[in-house]
């Protein structure tokens, strides 16, 4: 059996914490994890506790826990080792296995977490804080039931309250309170109305028509039931127009505030909230969620309130008139319930299911589309065609059951059980007309009202979709809301007005999920000034120090240090706007050349900007534009060459005036002209800062006081361009004579080809996670 | 020599790949190979899968503990049977991947699917979302891969008894 349990510590098995108990406190315990594979490779349950001197491993049999203690003082070695499907926490020493633990992909984390504290028990005998908690993190499993949420949901459906849910919408409401109550109260007017027409034939019909027996048609009665009615008419006009404006009024100032809450919530949140999620998600929750919410605000609400009104209304009118006929009216009501039911459950099964392959379908079209240069550079047009036609056969197939099955009978059916009570009208109240016991007006009437019941008892019948729609969607926001930045300013931070620019690395340790870690240990300084150059083959974690550094992230273990202050202490705006950044693809916003360059200095005169741009060397090629510095870049504005991008960024790097300058270098190769433009630039930039260049071109390579060789996110070698080219066996000096002979093969001039940029290099090659 | 060409096209192939002779035990369990060509085996390789699903029976690497390819097997047929037997248990040792024998239950809620499964390592809950989480390796058999990325192999459809498919029939 697989366990449910995520968090070990918490969640120990009871009689497993009671055997445990007089010996092993829960203080004691460093971490805990599940194991669920046995030896023979068959599920089992186990746990692994671990205590600052000894390791137990616990496994149930037959109702009994095997204990095996280990001291950690005879453990030489832990390591978890990649299986297919699973992962092994081996215990060695002097290559003597002493224990092997295998875990599911489910306890992945757990097992490495228990890895790193034993890790850190046997080599400094210290225990350090762990990963620190990234609460922005999307969550796998629900922490209250064990449910996996679903990956349009940030809570888990199953546990979320939705009528508290619903009430905090309303809450955004309460500024604007008394438009919801004038579309109430107009709502309650209306309905009174709209069951007075009915209610007004009965006299109109027996009164005013003559139809009652004994009495004569009478036109100046007929007139004055037409004017009411007529009268009630224009009134009615008048409240509709009214309430539709109070309540979607209503709506949209409440989708306003709500709107803009999340966008600037979701602002506050850091790079690890991205990273889970998807921006097309992101997108969705501020655009579609708040308007099905105005949805949810201005109308439902209020019609479904109206719904059970109306059919309170109708049904005390009904038994007013003739209680007798009234019973006999309502009969079919408990079949059309009924009815809507078991088909309300048909038709979701039937449409879950269409939804399955219309997504199979989509999925080739959207497989397709975006390769469709190679689809016609290797003819596979026709494969793909009889693909898509395969999938929308499917898709048909599924429709044709779901139109026969349920869809075509549904509605059909709803008409026939309310026409049963018209029916039933005329059959047992014509009978009792003929017998003088009722009038004519009365039958007429009834028709009426019976009109009135069918769009009430479709709106109660869908109550619980809308409302729980409504509920998701109101979810879906306010779990962002609710999700508290994993990067934040402490209380009390910092200010970082005067930063010289010391960076120094202590002892730091990364991991993006907190299974593999891409930074073991990492320690080096860069003084004020000093240009630092960060070489290796890609998924070094030359991207990821870069990440810490800029504080995108936080370092698991170990310091960042800013001029002897742990960037955790700054203010997070603060240090950042401190440290430039130019990256590898500079990304443009929609705008013109000048607002782009003065992007993060908004206040900069045109002589600021000027200055920065010709500092760049972008001065020449903007002028060559007809609208020079305005011309509009970025989405469908003039399309810009890389070379030209990286030039911009490099004038809104030169107006910040940062203290730190995060260089992560282009790797694709632009021609020689262009790249000596860039080099001055870059040199013009990076003079008296200090700079953290992730370094591809010789150039750069060169030009840095320091070079930091990672591997694997560790750091293999440190020196200067000059030490560490001669370095018999160093892997630098490995990357640096590939890449001359690449160049000397491909014939390059200058010395462009990039080291260790994100090409392959020989058997070096990394994890690579491109973040 | 293993100097297989492709066909006519004389740009693949595999050279001079050397060849898997024998297999066998070394010190604390590891796997020592002797390749052809070298006079010392190799100490401490792994086995490694080409395709671990679509033929996991055959195309196996032998590698070097920090991933070095050193050989290429491909016919366990030339292997003795100890090195044969060998080669049996790294692969099952080394991988955990349960194949489904029966579906005890099926739901679905909030678009997540839950199966609980029998499979030949042992009785099984797992949950899954969307599509991408199956993938059919022929009309009849599946794997699917769920929010742990475990993976669990349902090897053929058609064997599960009545209950199972119905559980199953939309995705075949």
């Amino acid at each position: 059996m697989v366990s449910d349990n995520d968090r070990p510590l918490d969640h120990l098995p009871e009689d497993l914490a009671q055997e445990l108990s007089p010996e092993v406190l829960p203080d004691d315990v460093v971490a805990a994890a599940p194991y669920d594979i046995d030896a023979d490779g068959m599920y089992t349950e186990g746990y692994l506790v671990l205590t600052s001197d000894r390791l137990g491993c616990f496994r149930r049999n037959n109702g009994q826990w095997d204990t095996r203690w280990l001291g950690v003082a005879t453990i030489g070695k832990a390591r978890v080792v990649d299986g297919l499907g699973m992962k092994m926490l081996r215990l060695t020493r002097d290559d003597e296995l002493l224990a092997e633990y295998r875990f599911t992909l489910r306890h992945a984390k757990s097992a490495a977490r228990i890895h790193r504290q034993l890790e850190r028990i046997i080599g400094d005998g210290e225990l350090g804080e762990d990963e620190p908690s990234r609460p922005d993190e999307k969550k796998l499993r629900c922490d209250k039931c064990g449910r996996v949420i679903p990956a349009w949901s940030e809570m888990c459906p199953a546990c979320m309250n939705r009528r508290k849910i619903l009430f905090r919408i309303l809450d955004f409401g309460r500024p604007y309170i008394s438009r919801a109550v004038g579309a109430f109260v107009v709502a309650l007017v209306m309905t009174g109305m709209g069951v007075a027409q009915p209610w007004l034939l009965r006299p109109l019909i027996d009164h005013g028509l003559g139809a009652a027996k004994g009495a004569n048609p009478n036109y100046g009665l007929v007139l004055m039931f037409v004017g009411i009615m007529a009268g009630l008419m224009v009134l009615r006009l008048g409240g509709q127009i009214l309430q539709l404006r109070l309540s979607l009024g209503f709506g949209t100032l409440v989708s306003r505030s709500i709107r803009q809450k999340i966008y600037s919530h979701i602002h506050k949140l850091s790079l690890s909230f991205f990273a889970t999620r998807q921006t097309g998600a992101l997108v969705s929750r501020i655009t579609q969620d708040t308007e099905r919410l105005w949805r949810f605000v201005s109308s439902t609400v209020i019609e479904i309130v109206v719904a059970f009104l109306t059919l309170l209304a109708v049904g005390v009118c009904l038994f007013v008139m003739d209680w007798r006929l009234a019973c006999f009216t309502l009969l079919p009501i408990p079949l059309m319930m009924f009815l809507m039911i078991v088909f309300h459950k048909r038709l979701r099964r039937a449409f879950r299911q269409m939804w399955f392959r219309w997504e199979q379908m989509t999925a080739v079209v959207a497989d397709a589309l975006p390769g469709v240069r190679v689809i016609k550079a290797f003819s596979q047009e026709k494969r793909e065609v009889d693909r898509f036609e395969q999938r929308s056969t499917a898709l048909f197939n599924e429709e044709q059951r779901y139109i026969s099955g349920a869809r075509s009978v549904f509605a059909p059916l709803m008409l026939f059980a309310s026409g049963l009570g018209s029916i039933m009208v005329w059959l047992v109240g014509g009978w009792w007309l003929c017998q003088g016991q009722t009038s004519l007006g009365t039958l007429l009437a009834f028709q009426g009202f019976l009109t009135m019941f069918l769009r009430p008892i479709h709106e109660i019948a869908h109550m619980d979709e809308m409302f729980n729609r409504a509920a998701t969607s109101a979810h879906r926001i306010f779990e962002i809301l609710d999700t508290e930045p994993a990067i934040f300013s402490r209380t009390g931070a910092t200010k970082a007005d005067d930063i010289k620019g010391r960076i120094e690395l202590q002892n730091v340790s990364f991991s993006y999920d907190g299974i593999r870690k891409v930074l073991h240990h990492v320690s080096f300084a860069v003084e004020p000034g000093q240009m630092i150059g960060l070489a290796g083959p890609s998924g070094g974690g030359k991207t990821t120090l870069v990440n810490l550094i800029c504080r995108f992230y936080d370092a698991m273990e170990g310091r960042i240090l800013i001029d002897g202050v742990d960037v955790r202490d700054y203010d997070v705006a603060d240090v950042r706007r401190k440290i430039g950044v130019v990256l590898q693809e500079p990304f443009l916003f929609h705008g013109t050349v000048a607002e782009n360059i003065c992007y993060g200095k908004p206040e900069a005169t045109m002589d600021e900007i000027i200055a920065a741009a010709r500092a760049a060397n972008a001065n020449d090629f903007i002028l060559d534009f007809p609208d020079a510095y305005d011309t509009i870049v970025g989405e469908r504005g003039q399309s810009l060459s890389g070379g030209e991008r990286q030039r911009i960024s490099i004038a809104r790097a030169i107006l910040n005036d940062p203290a730190v300058l995060i260089l992560d270098e282009a790797t694709s190769s632009v021609d020689t002209e262009t790249e000596k433009l860039i080099q001055e630039a870059l040199e013009r930039l990076t003079a008296d800062r200090t700079t953290v260049a992730i370094a591809h071109r010789l150039s750069t390579l060169r030009r840095s006081d320091r070079l930091i060789v990672l591997d694997k996110g560790v750091v293999m070698e440190e020196g200067t361009h000059e030490e560490l080219e001669n370095k018999p066996d160093g892997l630098y000096a490995r990357l640096l004579s590939m890449q001359r002979e690449a160049q000397s093969a491909i014939g390059l001039a200058g010395g462009v080809a990039p080291v260790g940029a994100k090409t392959e290099v020989g058997p070096v090659r990394g994890p690579g996670r491109g973040h | 020599m293993m100097d297989r060409q492709i066909d006519d096209n004389p740009a693949v192939g595999f050279g001079d790949a050397p060849l898997v002779i024998r297999l066998e035990r070394g010190a604390a369990g590891k796997v020592m190979a002797h390749l052809s060509g070298a006079d010392e085996p190799a100490t401490d390789v792994k086995l490694v899968r080409y395709f671990p699903w679509s033929m996991p029976e055959g195309y196996l690497s032998v590698r070097t503990a920090d991933g070095k390819e050193l050989a290429m097997l491909t016919d366990l047929g030339v292997l003795d049977e100890a090195s044969r037997e060998i080669v049996e248990f790294e692969l099952r040792d080394k991988a955990f991947n349960p194949k489904i024998i029966r579906i005890l239950e099926y739901s679905n809620e909030f678009g997540i699917t839950s199966i609980k499964a029998e499979t030949d390592r042992g009785e099984a809950i797992f949950q899954f979302r969307g599509r991408h989480a199956i993938r059919l390796l022929s009309p009849t058999r599946a794997l699917f891969r769920d929010v742990d990325s475990n993976t669990y192999e349902l090897p053929d459809f058609n064997a599960l008894d009545v209950t199972s498919q119905r559980h199953l029939q939309r995705y075949f």
